[in-house]
């Protein structure tokens, strides 16, 4: 202190002034640096978060498989045309309106921001495609509300239709578009029981969709005969089970505009084209007879169906979705032993022979008596599984699907169809709806109104070694500081489980990070983060339809062990393995470039 | 530096009061000064306590609003900028030297508004991946940062406090130090999840509590 009171009094009252001056300057320059330099930019670690789900609206997952399951052709990658009265509401998911193309036999489809599906305004639309070597595709796809579906549609290999279908392939002459008569036999499938025959009387005008003749020379004709008690045909079913857009006979809508479940006794799509028109009407009605399974369920008795039965028919316009009622139709006995449902139309495409329940809206058929359904396989093993109720004779009612079944496993039906009897099924975890062969275990016939619960044995199931998978999933801009939080379909494909002709998809609707809808192995998470067991040992690859581009990874083992997840099309990431927890944490990124 | 010169010429041609030597002499004088710079337009009155010791006290306000085109985060964008700032302060010019040409500032404001606004809108359409937005699809970010309280004041003035005759100019150089910001970070349309954002870009802004004064005064005595 001294020293300095000494120094300070050693300089001269000017110097003290210009000393103080400078540092008076000194701090006006700190203030000035600091100002200056203790800021970060105010955008510094921000990476911009772009929503695009607003883009979109109704994702819809069209899933074309052969519905021939043990076929090893799978329809790929093809062009699919959309048409009819909403077809301009249509996009690929988050994508294009035009160029729409499925891959790996998904098509990923929205409808544009400005849709407004509802149930008193649905939209409805036609996909169709061509697939060299298969049936030619048209489904109906009828939306009634903003919230993601998966349709489901089973394609017919030529050489390899499934079990449970007939089909029939001709060419017959036409006269300026009026046939001489026409007897067109479908052929009597191994194993199938149904058979069907369309007779075309003579002077039969081809009409269009509008009523107007088709002036052609010939007339193709592409008919599938679809049985009701082949498990295997059930997927190929056009229009599916559950619809919406109903009506009765006098065009009233049928339960307001719920669903209905329908309890098929045989199925004809008939479709005609002449001169590359689409036959659609008929100047004289066309006659049908559909030769029916003695072992078809009467969802009414809950017996065999027999002579004098009677089933109503509906018939499904493509355009619009919409099944009508064509009134009952009643069994009849052919002479030869044959049951046969003949009916007579002036119009086309499928007809269905359906009893009908209804859960929602105005029930019917339906009691709402819990089922429950306990399951034994023995302490420790476990596995994903379809557990089904259906008819005797093995059609579909309902059914709990990706059931993670383990020993004392407790499977609830909140309702269940008033059936005289039925039965509950195991059957390997596959397409949406129906259960499928061969049947793993079964309960005894009951009547399920009454019975409340009933145990179900399961052989012992292999126990399948699961690996717990925490997947981190994100999109960014490759360009650009900007993360997307996921979006669109997600798939993960099970290389083992098709080996062994289960399910081999699991696929979930993401939007902004939420999963909207999830299909097959449980998956639970959002913003990105997801959690699912997978099977150690198994194959995989994961896909991805973001921004109307597809993302696709290499094939990686599953294994408790850390790897760099291989990228092939735009994912990639690594995955680092917690022996603790016996958890493989997942990170992966799909690149979308932005521009 | 037209400034400057008229500054140092003022300077030069004025005589200060403090200077004038006896205490008892000694007249607190009393200014209106109009303050033009980085704090926006303001006024104070100012008044002379003691021959190094003046205060004033007055006010300042910022309505500040600029567009302008950049790029953020790679996107051309228009960004539309709005400053709206103002306070009432009392400060206190003290001259520890021989001269007052050169006094040091303490004191503080009230701010009673401080809100920096940034809204940032795309110039046109882009492409993310093969989907083509417009402009109106993508929708608006918006920043926004506001400040209140007491905000602490240090500084220099430069040239006289006040004038010899009727009017000088002199110059203020210091800093707020302001109270911890507010934000928020939204966006609408599609970018209407940055919410996240938030919470970094109130770490970002966390810095920004300086804010610098270089001000003119323009000072008219009044006695």
């Amino acid at each position: 202190m001294k020293n300095t009171f000494k120094l300070h009094s050693q300089i001269s009252p000017a110097k003290q002034g210009g000393a103080l001056v400078n540092i008076f300057l000194m701090i006006a320059c700190m203030v000035l640096v600091l100002t200056l330099n203790s800021c970060r930019k105010p955008n510094e670690g921000i990476a911009l978060t772009i929503n695009e789900t607003t883009l979109t609206k109704a994702p819809v997952l069209l899933r074309f498989a052969n519905a021939n399951a043990n076929s090893t052709n799978q329809p790929g990658d093809f062009d699919v045309k959309i048409t009819g009265k909403d077809a301009a509401l249509v996009q690929m998911d988050g994508g294009s309106t035009s160029d729409f193309k499925a891959s790996h036999g998904f098509l990923p489809l929205s409808l544009t921001a400005n849709a407004a599906p509802s149930a008193s305004a649905p939209v409805t639309f036609n996909i169709s495609a061509d697939i060299p070597g298969y049936a030619p595709i048209t489904q109906t796809v009828t939306i009634t509300q903003d919230s993601a579906k998966i349709v489901d549609v089973g394609v017919v290999e030529y050489a390899n239709p499934p079990a449970g279908t007939s089909v029939l392939v001709s060419t017959t002459s036409l006269s300026n578009g009026v046939s001489a008569g026409a007897t067109l036999n479908l052929p009597q499938r191994s194993g199938m029981v149904e058979t069907a025959q369309v007779k075309i009387l003579p002077g039969t005008q081809m009409l269009d969709a509008d009523g107007s003749a088709i002036n052609a020379s010939a007339l193709t004709s592409n008919i599938v005969d679809f049985s009701a008690v082949s498990t295997t045909s059930y997927g190929a079913f056009p229009g599916g089970f559950s619809p919406t857009n109903v009506i009765d006979k006098a065009g009233n809508q049928v339960n307001g505009g719920n669903a209905i479940n329908f309890v098929s006794a045989g199925l004809l799509s008939i479709k005609m084209s002449a001169a590359g028109t689409q036959v659609r009407h008929f100047s004289q009605p066309i006659q049908v007879s559909m030769k029916l399974d003695p072992n078809t369920t009467n969802f009414i008795t809950g017996n065999n169906i027999k002579a004098g039965d009677t089933v109503p028919l509906w018939s499904l316009t493509e355009e619009t979705g919409q099944w009508k009622s064509e009134g009952d139709v009643t069994i009849a006995n052919d002479g030869n032993g044959n049951l046969t449902a003949n009916f007579e139309t002036s119009h086309l495409c499928c007809f269905n022979l359906d009893w009908s329940w209804a859960v929602a809206g105005h029930p019917y058929g339906t009691c709402f008596t819990p089922l429950t359904v306990r399951i034994h396989c023995g302490a420790g093993n476990s596995g994903v599984y379809d557990v089904t109720i259906v008819t005797p004779s093995n059609q579909y009612l309902a059914g709990a699907h990706g059931e993670f079944v383990h020993d004392g496993d407790v499977v609830v039906f909140p309702y269940v169809p008033s059936i005289a009897q039925c039965k509950v099924v195991i059957s390997s975890f596959n397409l949406y709806l129906n259960p499928r062969l061969p049947i793993l275990a079964q309960t005894e016939l009951f009547n399920p109104c009454g019975k409340g619960s009933v145990d179900l044995s399961f052989g012992s199931p292999a126990t399948p070694s699961l690996i717990n998978v925490t997947l981190n999933m994100q999109g960014y801009c490759s360009n650009k500081n900007i993360n997307l939080l996921p979006s669109g379909w997600f798939f993960l494909y099970d290389i083992g489980a098709a080996r062994l002709n289960q399910n081999a998809w699991t696929y979930a609707y993401v939007s902004r990070g939420v999963i909207q809808y999830a299909f097959g192995t449980g998956i639970t998470g959002n913003r990105g983060k997801y959690s699912i067991k997978l099977f150690n040992g198994d194959q995989y690859y994961m896909y991805a339809y973001n921004s109307y581009l597809w993302y696709q990874t290499s094939v990686f083992t599953m294994a408790p062990r850390n790897f760099t997840l291989p990228s092939a099309s735009g994912i990639n990431g690594s995955a680092i393995y917690d022996a603790g927890s016996n958890t493989l944490n997942i990170i992966a990124k799909f690149s979308v470039r932005c521009h | 530096m037209l400034f400057c010169v008229v500054a140092y010429a003022q300077q030069g041609n004025t005589e200060s009061p403090v200077t004038s030597g006896n205490a008892a002499q000694f007249v607190s004088p009393i200014s209106l000064q109009v303050l033009v710079g980085s704090q926006g337009i303001g006024a104070d009155i100012k008044y002379g306590f003691l021959p190094k010791l003046s205060g004033r006290l007055g006010f300042g306000i910022i309505p500040v609003s600029k567009n302008k085109d950049f790029h953020f985060f790679g996107f051309p964008v228009q960004g539309q900028f709005s400053t709206s700032f103002s306070n009432v302060h009392l400060l206190a010019d003290y001259s520890p030297f021989n001269t007052n040409s050169i006094r040091l500032v303490g004191g503080a404001s009230y701010i009673t508004q401080g809100k920096a606004t940034a809204l940032i809108s795309p110039m046109g359409g882009y492409n993310i991946g093969n989907q083509a937005l417009t402009k109106d699809q993508i929708g608006v970010l918006q920043a926004d940062v506001t400040w209140k309280g007491v905000a602490p004041y240090l500084g220099i003035a430069l040239f006289k406090g006040f004038p010899g005759q009727l009017l000088n100019v002199n110059v203020d150089v210091g800093t707020y130090y302001l109270s911890s910001p507010g934000t928020s970070f939204t966006g609408t349309k599609l970018l209407s999840d940055n919410d996240a954002n938030s919470i970094q870009f109130n770490k970002n802004m966390q810095g920004y509590r300086w804010m610098p004064v270089v001000q003119l005064n323009f000072n008219l005595r009044i006695r």
